[in-house]
């Protein structure tokens, strides 16, 4: 697959970059990794809060919808978190661990987009999603 | 991450005479947080997931307890909240607390709307919260 750096795949900036690296696409899925520092704006008390879990899965999904748009000639789109459902917390990672997220798409309509999401930590699942994303294409 | 008092302030609290459960947060949004400057550059937006932090943080105080947010039933975002457009919300939530596999959790519902016009409504949430132990 051809590398992008992460900031031609997604719109957002520090200090609320929450994914490293898209470590494989396709239109259908992705898997992408996101190394959690002490100081990422989401931590406290040593962990990532839920909430920078679900905005580490939504920015994976923009991730994978930008690579497709660059694949396709396309600027990487902005896409906003329209609804997330049945998120399911194992547990909090740790700061200094290592976030792997697949994403896979479930459906595609009026930029629209449902996926799943499963994040893990040395291959335990920390919490699963699904999530609809609004994209605009500028 | 903790987001009162640099994302959010708090104005006023009012609980409900007949459930303590139960209150409407009066909240003001700090458009000069540093996220403004990533999300995103030159166009603020506020992130969504914050919202949910925002919320959470006010249901510990509600309960008094520190919570991990188990599940989300549903997290719905209905419009775009901006610190310049919109900076004061309410936020209402209602709490019950409840008994799952012998732990005691509290079902979560809560919305927020734009205190300047209730009919801008920014989010819906139901879930379950698990007190820290």
């Amino acid at each position: 697959m051809r590398e992008w750096t992460i900031k031609d795949l997604i719109p957002q900036r520090q200090p609320i970059m929450m994914v490293d690296k898209l470590c494989s696409a396709s239109a259908e899925d992705a898997t992408t990794s996101l190394f959690l520092k002490e100081d990422n704006m989401f931590c406290h008390n040593g962990c990532i809060a839920e909430a920078g879990i679900i905005e580490h899965m939504a920015q994976s999904a923009s991730a994978m919808a930008g690579y497709n748009c660059k694949a396709a000639g396309k600027p990487a789109p902005v896409g906003f978190i329209g609804e997330v459902k049945k998120f399911t917390l194992n547990f909090l990672p740790q700061a200094g661990s290592t976030l792997s997220t697949t994403i896979k798409v479930v459906s595609e309509a009026m930029g629209i987009t449902l996926i799943n999401a499963a994040t893990s930590v040395n291959g335990e699942v920390a919490a699963t999603c699904q999530m609809k994303i609004f994209i605009r294409e500028d | 991450m903790k987001l009162q008092d640099t994302y959010f302030k708090i104005d006023n609290i009012n609980v409900s005479a007949e459930n303590q459960l139960q209150a409407q947060f009066e909240v003001t949004l700090l458009e000069d947080h540093p996220v403004y400057q990533g999300h995103f550059p030159g166009e603020p937006v506020s992130p969504g997931v914050c919202s949910l932090q925002m919320v959470k943080e006010c249901a510990q105080i509600l309960a008094g307890k520190e919570f991990f947010i188990g599940y989300v039933k549903q997290y719905k975002l209905l419009s775009v909240m901006t610190p310049q457009k919109n900076p004061k919300i309410i936020i209402g939530i209602q709490l019950t607390e409840e008994e799952k596999e012998e732990k005691k959790i509290y079902k979560i519902k809560a919305s927020a709307t734009d205190a300047a016009n209730s009919e801008t409504k920014f989010l819906d949430l139901s879930g379950e919260l698990t007190p820290i132990s």
